[in-house]
């Protein structure tokens, strides 16, 4: 198991848990969000890819479109 | 000439903006796309500060429920176009601007031809299809797209500059299925922060037109105002982007409601005047009230069962496919949604989403 932090809450999760994972674990659907690792944005085509690690610090915010 | 040293002198006395960069914002133009909650500090803000040329473009009204926060309006103005309201109040404001309002809609079709006279375009619009466009619209133009967006008592904001940094499709290259996210009137927002982010968004215009300070380009600025929390995110550009990479697949601009799968489900509507039909001739209809989980509302369909967006495919073995069913929720947006979460489930009975939603009932 590993440690991360979800919008400022820790979780702990299996080893080689990808993003992607993390958001159907969480029934979120990935195109309704953003998704930043350790404050970067990380690319919808690469949620499947990017694999979480100790410590990592995951944000999800909502994608809107209010204005 | 007095009055300029007059008028601007507190953006004079700024090293950062001194009389060269009030220049510079006197010879500029920046469109406003939307004219409603971030619209109004924008043109607000924007006319107040000197930009020279001021472009507005909203097709909308005036609604009595748009005074909350779209400080642009007075009560009188309900009912009347905004973008000429718009005009109205900031020639007032600074009778040194030139303002042109734009009462029609942002299309694929007008798009190019409008922000080829703008040296800035700042997107205040309320929907993705048009985001999307903005987008584009300004990386093929060369322009930067100062962008940002609200919910509930959260903003985001970034400069979207495809010749400096990532563009709106390397920040979020799919649109969202049609109806999966709420508008402010379906989700309600608080109006001030629309004042916050519309403020911020105009700094932002002011700091790349002045070349003053570090804009927001390739930065995601994200405020929550129910906390008072601000953080900031980097956007990188992405290489592989459809319209910004290295091999770019758009070199025009697209039918955005295709992207955003707008019409997709168009033939499952059904109007309200249908519905009341459809209501006192048959009996074995089922009505379904799409809300928010927790949300308590009065039900506009008595009768009918309140299901949260989030478990509506849970109904696909509980509802009967012999009967009708009708989705309904505020706009009609979620309902047509719920529709496609249920046909994508492999639900087979015959569904309906009641056009412009209970709003329209």
């Amino acid at each position: 198991m590993i440690t991360i932090k979800l919008n400022g809450n820790n979780e702990n999760i299996k080893e080689i848990f990808s993003l992607l994972k993390l958001l159907e674990d969480k029934k979120i659907v990935p195109d309704t969000v953003v998704v930043a690792l350790n404050m970067n944005v990380v690319n919808q085509t690469e949620l499947d890819k990017t694999f979480l690690s100790n410590g990592d610090t995951v944000e999800v915010l909502r994608f809107v479109a209010g204005g | 000439m007095q009055n300029f040293y007059e008028r601007y002198k507190s953006h004079i006395l700024l090293k950062e903006i001194g009389i060269s960069g009030q220049e510079r914002i006197k010879s500029s133009s920046v469109l406003i796309v939307g004219a409603g909650g971030l619209g109004s500090p924008l043109a607000l803000y924007l006319a107040a500060a000197g930009i020279g040329n001021i472009g507005i473009i909203d097709f909308d009204d005036v609604d009595v429920s748009n005074l909350q926060r779209q400080i642009l309006y007075n009560d009188s103005d309900v009912g009347k176009s905004k973008v000429e309201i718009a005009k109205e109040r900031i020639e007032k404001l600074n009778p040194e601007i030139k303002v042109n309002a734009y009462n029609e809609k942002l299309t694929n079709v007008n798009a190019l031809d409008i922000f080829r006279n703008y040296d800035v375009v700042a997107d205040a619009a309320d929907n993705f299809q048009t985001r999307y466009l903005v987008n584009d619209a300004c990386a093929l133009s060369g322009i930067p797209d100062v962008w940002a967006s609200v919910y509930k008592f959260e903003g985001q904001v970034s400069i979207f500059d495809a010749k400096k940094g990532a563009c709106y499709r390397c920040f979020h290259p799919v649109a969202p299925k049609h109806g999966s996210v709420p508008s402010c009137g379906e989700s309600g927002v608080i109006g001030t922060i629309t004042g916050i982010i519309g403020s911020i968004q105009a700094c932002e215009v002011l700091k790349i037109i002045t070349g003053t300070g570090t804009p927001l380009i390739g930065r995601l600025l994200y405020f929550d105002a129910l906390n008072m929390v601000t953080k900031e995110f980097k956007i990188k550009k992405d290489k592989n982007c459809s319209l910004c990479g290295t091999n770019p697949s758009i070199k025009e601009l697209q039918d955005y409601d295709e992207f955003c799968q707008i019409n997709k489900f168009a033939e499952s509507e059904i109007t309200s005047d249908e519905l009341k039909i459809k209501l006192k001739n048959k009996k074995n209809i089922q009505i379904i009230t799409i809300c928010e989980e927790n949300e308590e509302q009065g039900l506009a369909f008595p009768d009918s069962l309140p299901v949260a967006l989030n478990n509506i495919v849970f109904l696909k073995d509980k509802l009967n496919t012999n009967n009708d069913t009708v989705f309904v929720c505020k706009y009609g947006y979620k309902s047509i949604y719920a529709i496609r979460l249920l046909k994508e489930a492999g639900y087979k009975g015959k569904m309906y989403s009641l056009k412009g939603g209970t709003d329209k009932y």
